[in-house]
């Protein structure tokens, strides 16, 4: 089994590489937002009036 | 919010176990097509993904939010909310990587006068739109309701993004899997594809359901913070 190459290959290999990227970087993204959301509610909850 | 701390989890590792089934056959086990210009082909398993995505997005964010409207359902709107930015998400790589596949394949990165590539165009709109409305007014309540009107008429776009190749003249090619006759595409292409685009599927589902615990929790620091200011 050989990576598949010919004069397009740099096309192709940008579609898979942004085809891969984009979940990683949303998932990065909402794990981000739901840490400080979760850390927001708790400082909240903490700082009782 | 229980029910997706245990799910999301569990849906992205099945979803990035498919997917990666599906690139590595996509890569290296389907054999070339050469009528569809050599290995450029193998760019489908991460393009149409893509664009059934966002069309299935849009219609989820369109019966979210018509669940709010009509019963006013809280979930439905944090549903809706937690699509639109990955909807976007999967319409902007929609449009990227077929723009990337058709300058190897028509020679041009985009066409103004396509129907295909501007009804797509026009989804992207729809979605950063949606997001733009809800942040622009200042109340939850007006931005459910605005931005639940502009899902629902906007949900128009997705049937005609169907259809434009057909009714309109298009460099894109016309449909090959979902068509009345059966798909055109050969069953050992077509498997691949399916796998994929369930695998990513449930990635969107995991991504989902996690934004939308972000989302309960920034309301609830919000009703907190609002009962505070109120003196209660």
């Amino acid at each position: 089994m050989d990576f598949p190459v010919d004069k397009n290959a740099a096309f192709l290999y940008a579609i898979i590489l942004l085809g891969v990227a984009l979940p990683i970087l949303l998932g990065l993204y909402v794990s981000l937002r739901v840490r400080l959301s979760k850390a927001r509610l708790d400082r909240m909850r903490k700082d009782k009036p | 919010m229980a029910f997706s701390k245990w799910a999301s989890p569990v849906l992205a590792l099945f979803g990035v176990g498919l997917f990666t089934y599906s690139l590595w056959q996509g890569l290296l086990v389907v054999p070339t097509d050469e009528f569809q210009g050599g290995h450029i082909f193998r760019a489908l398993f991460v393009h149409v993904p893509s664009a059934w995505l966002c069309m299935g997005l849009y219609v989820g964010l369109a019966i979210a939010s018509f669940v709010w409207f009509i019963w006013r359902h809280e979930l439905a709107d944090i549903a809706a909310r937690a699509i639109a930015p990955i909807g976007a998400a999967y319409t902007a790589l929609c449009l990227a990587t077929g723009s990337i596949w058709g300058k190897p394949t028509w020679g041009t990165w985009w066409l103004w006068d396509d129907p295909r590539m501007m009804s797509v165009l026009f989804l992207f709109f729809l979605f950063l739109g949606y997001m733009a409305l809800r942040a622009a007014l200042e109340t939850r309540q007006k931005a459910a309701r605005a931005g639940a009107i502009l899902a629902m008429v906007g949900v128009i776009n997705v049937p005609l993004i169907r259809v434009s190749v057909d009714i309109w003249a298009s460099i894109h090619q016309g449909p090959s899997v979902i068509r009345a006759e059966g798909p055109a595409m050969d069953w050992i292409y077509l498997q691949p594809l399916l796998i994929g685009f369930l695998g990513q599927s449930l990635i969107v589902a995991a991504l989902i359901f996690t934004l939308m615990r972000a989302e309960v929790f920034g309301q609830q620091a919000d009703a907190l913070m609002a009962r505070r200011l109120a003196g209660d």
